[in-house]
């Protein structure tokens, strides 16, 4: 609660949170309704393909190149945490009858010309078809799920993205993946400015550093998106819960 | 993958990135709503400490944007003044989550004015957005292309918001991006922080005023050495 009386004002670390809560979340709550149902609602995995989830590829074996080691212990051990709740929340997406939409960084090229420079310095890119582009195992696509190859951080800045999910009729999102502070946060936030309504299920994605990846949960909370865990959305999805109330289910 | 072997490829454009006809000094929303009047709503809500250290920290950068526009200016780089201002009279095509916390000051209210420390000059162009990142709610990315601007020197408020926003929509759209972060701003200083380590290891260059003039004194001495060696491209793995 915003109190009148500063001297029982809360901490600074506190206070974005308590600026939006709970008077400014009143107002955005009223203005949208966005049940966790059929056709509106879709679960969103960003990235769960080797080239950002296999110890082994990519990511992992240039952390490890670069004498990270620790870090990429970290990393990956989040990462299986990731996915283990990613395979719960497709399974409930799949049995409510959701949309379910898997994007990946996949170019089309074999040296990546057609990739970002900066993507490309950090070597997040992978062709379309090889090993790295592939989804993980219990993750893999259905036949008929939308698959969203990407070159860029955020899933919206390509112009194909927004325009897919306003095609199948998506206006709100169940977000998970990788990593937390860079392709998930810039998805969640394009999303906010685009008029989604998102749910990021803060256990179903991962970052480099635990660090980031809590600090960017709680900004993205403030202002950006809901925030729930895997538990919570599992429980909600398929049933008319309002995107607002996921976190008071079960 | 090996590190060495790849080197060459993750680094497709060698050498200096900041040429003046290129490069656009970007203020975000140092504008009346902003720096005055969001203090004065969380004053009002009792939480002054956090308010008078925004206020401080805003008195902080604004000298320091005035200089690097002022020299921007002298360098002939474009300078374009960001701000959150609506094209109705009551906001109603703000995106739902300006609106959601009221910035939703149109174009000709005082809110939205960039304030006079930092205020535009001549013709240089200043352009509304209705959302907290500018390639989401504005004309930015066109007006950039048409300038022919390829490298972007970023400055504003706040850092975590409409700052952080923007800097990721600039990376992926391929712009570099200096991110300059005693020029920037937020609530506290640890959101403030936070928000300039991701966007370091990330998206962005991330400087001090003063080594961003630096560069900048470079390029007024067209020295091609100092510009290719100096400004270090964000990479990981880079851990706290």
């Amino acid at each position: 609660m915003i109190t009148a009386d500063p001297s029982t004002a809360p901490a600074t670390g506190t206070i974005l949170r308590e600026l939006k809560h709970p008077e400014l979340r009143s107002v955005w709550n009223s203005s949208r309704s966005a049940p966790l149902t059929a056709p509106s609602a879709a679960l969103l995995l960003i990235d769960m393909q080797r080239l950002t989830c296999d110890p082994q590829a990519g990511l992992g074996a240039r952390l490890r190149a670069a004498g990270e080691r620790k870090l990429v212990g970290q990393y990956y051990d989040e990462v299986a945490k990731a996915a283990a709740n990613a395979t719960l929340l497709l399974a409930a997406c799949r049995d409510a009858g959701l949309a379910v939409v898997h994007t990946h960084l996949a170019c089309a090229t074999d040296d990546g010309r057609d990739v970002g420079s900066l993507m490309h310095r950090h070597g997040l890119w992978a062709r379309k078809g090889s090993k790295e582009a592939e989804f993980l195992g219990p993750l893999q696509p259905r036949r008929h799920e939308l698959v969203l190859p990407r070159t860029t951080f955020s899933v919206f800045a390509p112009w194909l993205g927004d325009q897919l999910l306003k095609n199948l009729g998506i206006s709100t999102l169940i977000m998970a993946g990788v990593t937390t502070d860079a392709s998930v946060a810039s998805s969640a936030r394009d999303a906010a400015d685009r008029g989604y309504n998102t749910i990021l299920v803060e256990d179903a994605c991962a970052a480099l550093d635990l660090k980031d990846h809590r600090a960017t949960v709680d900004f993205l909370d403030l202002w950006y998106c809901e925030v729930a865990d895997t538990h919570h959305v599992v429980t909600a999805v398929g049933q008319r819960v309002e995107v607002a109330e996921v976190r008071m289910t079960a | 993958m090996e590190v060495s072997e790849s080197a060459d490829r993750l680094n497709p454009r060698p050498g200096p990135f900041l040429a003046a006809r290129r490069t656009a000094l970007v203020d975000i929303d140092v504008q009346n709503a902003q720096v005055f009047g969001l203090a004065d709503k969380v004053r009002a809500a009792g939480l002054h400490d956090v308010v008078d250290g925004y206020d401080a920290e805003v008195a902080k950068i604004l000298p320091k944007i005035r200089v690097l526009k002022d020299t921007c200016r002298d360098l002939g780089i474009e300078v374009i003044h960001l701000r959150c201002a609506s094209y109705t009279g009551d906001g109603r095509d703000c995106s739902r989550l300006f609106r959601s916390v009221d910035i939703t000051a149109s174009g000709g209210e005082s809110d939205a004015e960039i304030v006079d420390a930092v205020a535009p000059r001549g013709d240089e162009i200043v352009l509304s957005k209705v959302s907290a990142g500018a390639f989401n709610g504005s004309d930015l990315d066109l007006v950039l292309r048409r300038l022919g601007i390829e490298t972007l020197i970023v400055t504003g408020l706040v850092t975590a918001g409409c700052v952080e926003g923007t800097v990721r929509g600039a990376s992926d759209r391929g712009y570099e991006v200096f991110v300059v972060g005693d020029a920037c701003a937020d609530w506290t200083t640890q959101h403030h922080d936070i928000s300039l380590g991701i966007l370091g290891r990330w998206f962005a260059t991330v400087v001090n005023t003063e080594t961003m003039l630096g560069y900048l004194g470079a390029l007024r001495r067209n020295d091609a050495a100092a510009l290719s060696n100096g400004p270090q491209r964000p990479t990981i793995p880079v851990v706290s």
